[in-house]
């Protein structure tokens, strides 16, 4: 590696390193996780439960519009489900 | 110490404590590789946990023999590039009309002394990269890759990634020289 190599590599790295994840990520995950594979809950109940409850809400999500669509892309695989229809 | 192999095991039998042993141990790896690709840490924070919740659904075909981490920087890189893609079309101009009617800019960072400043240079250097070379030039920088491991990754052959990191180092030198030489035009300004 170069000096610039080596310059590019040091800048990145303290660029990453001054931003931590989030304290409470495993907490939500775990909570999203138990959602998702909780069998007794059908998918419709599973994003109702999200409009419902905002700690699993994805942080980026401006409304719970937004946090059903998030969730509907990672859940859902065979067929869509129109979030409209569930506010 | 138990290994990820092990980990991914119990998390194949449903055991929600190896996912979460599996979130500390690699969290900050995805995270950081997430926040320099999109140049957003709320974008990276959520990309963190479709990257786990996205583990916990497909365990089942995750080989436990194998390590992990191409696994995870497969799916960073791709959830990643899928975000960029995406805010392009529809949060930018949201986000720009919100900074233009607050009048600032949202700073990843917020640069104080010189060497902040350097960083930002470089991290707004990367974010200008055309995503396919940005990726490269994240996993080889940033994760200390090889070539080979960053093709395997991403399933392009190793003389693609060789190209992309070259183009993305030129594009890289090319504008932290602009930067600095308009610093110093700058500077030339405030003296005379």
């Amino acid at each position: 590696m170069n000096s610039f190599d080596v310059y590019i590599k040091k800048c990145l790295r303290n660029t990453a390193t001054r931003q931590k994840p989030p304290r409470e990520g495993r907490e939500r995950l775990i909570s999203a996780a138990t959602y998702a594979s909780n069998p007794s809950r059908t998918r419709e109940n599973i994003l109702r439960a999200i409009i419902r409850s905002k700690s699993i809400y994805p942080i980026h999500a401006y409304s719970p519009l937004d946090a059903v669509h998030w969730w509907n892309g990672l859940f859902i695989t065979s067929g869509t489900l129109s979030p409209r229809s569930l506010l | 110490m138990i290994t990820d192999g092990e980990l991914i095991q119990q998390l194949q039998k449903g055991s929600l404590d190896a996912l979460g042993a599996l979130y500390d141990r690699h969290q900050k790896m995805v995270f950081r590789t997430a926040l320099v690709i999109t140049g957003d840490a709320d974008a990276a924070a959520d990309l963190l946990q479709d990257v786990f919740l996205r583990l916990h659904r497909f365990a089942s075909n995750v080989d436990h023999e194998r390590p992990l981490e191409p696994w995870l920087y497969r799916m960073t890189a791709n959830l990643s590039y899928t975000w960029v893609k995406r805010s392009r079309r529809w949060l930018r101009p949201l986000e720009e009309m919100a900074e233009w009617l607050v009048g600032g800019k949202r700073h990843m960072t917020h640069p104080t002394s010189p060497i902040d400043d350097d960083w930002q240079q470089v991290q707004n250097a990367v974010s200008a990269l055309p995503l396919p070379q940005r990726v490269v030039v994240v996993l080889y920088y940033l994760n200390d890759l090889s070539l080979q491991e960053i093709s395997e990754i991403l399933e392009v052959p190793v003389g693609t990634i060789k190209s992309r990191l070259h183009y993305g180092r030129e594009s890289l030198k090319k504008q932290l020289l602009t930067s600095q030489s308009e610093k110093l035009s700058d500077l030339r300004c405030e003296f005379t």
